[in-house]
């Protein structure tokens, strides 16, 4: 901010509840959208719970990421 | 407006019935669950008779049945199936003592399941170390809490005692004790003694083994399949469970997860769940963890339930399972009730998170190195000192 030294002390306290009233409202937001984000995550639970399902293909999966990883650092 | 009206009225009967059918169907299974555990009791007694001390003797070690426990869980993924296969051990003659680190060690194994669901977010580096850590928390807890009550109970046999004081309120002397009204084990002891009777022509000990063979796979065949029916049935109570929770304390996350998991019957489908929600980031660390305690928590019910109805020697089956639930009980209350010990597992599943992410090989490293080497080394160190 400029010219912060020219500011009366009045104006410098009004200025400090303003800021922190707007902390306050941007806290609130954020945590208004946090809460929004998590229940739409919750609302599509079915296909949370396909993505948890464990299968081998997981596995094979990574194990193939790993080797191109390596192949990739070797190359490299 | 009317087709709709008759769209309902023609499919939800239908529906309904599905509903029905499959709730009858799980039914089914528990009662085949129970009649299981009673099977693999009667069927290690006949095999094994009055050496059934003798025959676990190598597990007389803790850290080898602390290892059987986690070798077993992680091999059949299934903490519930492992747990209820004990609890009929037990019915059937294996001492307590002995139990109790193997159902230590079916906690550990059990957590391997969502750790390979986490390597499913291998692609997004972010993701991966969210999704990693959410995973290993669940590993990082258990191994704190083994590190804190196999020691007390190696010392006091702590558990051993809170689990006999809570059978014993069962199958106390009282009067009204379980076995004058325990209708589910009226019910399946039919179906044990025919299943005996007809192997008894083995002999005992062939026929034994075979015993313990078939109730080893109803077990592993009624979990599965109660598992994969409730899950169906039940995600719509999961969810309102969950979004019941949503920005509410610690405490309602712990009471969510044990929910959920009773619910659809299988710690490794709460704590699974709890993968991806946090690898897309929806949900923090520290948010999902206390649901994970719960599930610890909610597992307990498969082998209380079973043991319940167990024949031969009920009490101590009955003791092993409540040793179960109270061991995860007081994991949660001391691990997570002492502010000192409370985001130990957080902060060590974070690191792990952060370095599995930077260099994969130690994702990999560290399944087989927890689940795998170190048991098998520690079985070797054991076997040296004996």
């Amino acid at each position: 901010m400029a010219n912060i030294n020219l500011l009366s002390t009045e104006r410098l306290h009004s200025l400090i509840v303003d800021t922190e009233n707007t902390l306050k409202q941007l806290r609130i937001e954020l945590d208004r959208r946090e809460l929004l984000k998590q229940e739409s995550a919750i609302e599509h639970l079915e296909q949370h719970m396909k993505d948890a399902e464990l299968s081998l293909n997981t596995i094979h999966q990574f194990l193939a990421y790993l080797v191109n990883d390596l192949k990739n650092r070797e190359s490299t | 407006m009317s087709e709709l009206t008759s769209t309902l009225s023609t499919h939800n009967p239908e529906r309904t019935s599905n509903h029905l059918s499959q709730w009858l169907f799980v039914a089914l299974l528990v009662y085949l669950l129970i009649c299981a555990v009673s099977i693999i009791g009667g069927g290690f007694k006949m095999a094994a008779g009055s050496h059934a001390e003798e025959l676990f003797a190598f597990a007389s070690n803790p850290f080898a049945g602390l290892v059987i426990g986690t070798v077993a869980t992680a091999l059949i993924q299934s903490s519930s199936t492992v747990t209820a296969i004990i609890v009929g051990l037990v019915a059937g003659g294996l001492p307590v003592s002995v139990a109790v680190p193997m159902v230590m060690g079916a906690n550990i194994g059990t957590s391997i399941t969502n750790t390979i669901v986490s390597l499913g977010h291998v692609k997004a580096k972010e993701e991966f170390s969210r999704a990693f850590s959410a995973a290993t928390v669940h590993d990082f807890f258990n191994l704190l809490s083994v590190l804190i009550f196999l020691p007390v109970e190696i010392s006091f046999g702590l558990l051993e005692k809170l689990g006999s004081l809570l059978a014993q309120l069962f199958y106390g002397g009282s009067e009204v004790s379980m076995h004058s009204f325990n209708f589910v084990k009226a019910a399946t002891s039919p179906v044990v003694s025919n299943v005996k009777y007809a192997l008894q022509s083995l002999g005992d000990q062939t026929g034994g083994i075979v015993l313990i063979v078939i109730g080893i796979i109803l077990i592993f065949v009624s979990i599965t399949l109660v598992g994969k029916l409730l899950k169906k049935l039940m995600v719509g109570k999961a969810r309102q469970i969950m979004h019941s929770a949503i920005g509410r304390s610690p405490i309602s996350g712990i009471f969510s997860g044990t929910l959920v998991t009773v619910l659809v019957q299988s710690s490794s489908t709460t704590t699974s769940l709890m993968v991806p929600l946090a690898g897309t980031g929806s949900f923090s660390l520290k948010q999902i963890y206390p649901f994970t305690l719960g599930a610890n928590v909610g597992t307990c019910i498969t082998a209380v339930l079973a043991a319940t109805a167990v024949t031969g020697n009920s009490e101590a089956a009955l003791q092993i399972a409540f040793i179960h639930l109270t061991y995860n009980i007081l994991g949660v209350i001391l691990i997570y009730g002492l502010p000192l010990l409370r985001y130990i597992p957080v902060q060590c599943a974070e690191w792990m998170g952060r370095r599995a992410s930077e260099n994969k090989m130690i994702a990999l490293g560290y399944i087989l190195g927890v689940f795998f080497v170190i048991p098998s080394l520690c079985i070797l160190i054991s076997n040296q000192f004996q």
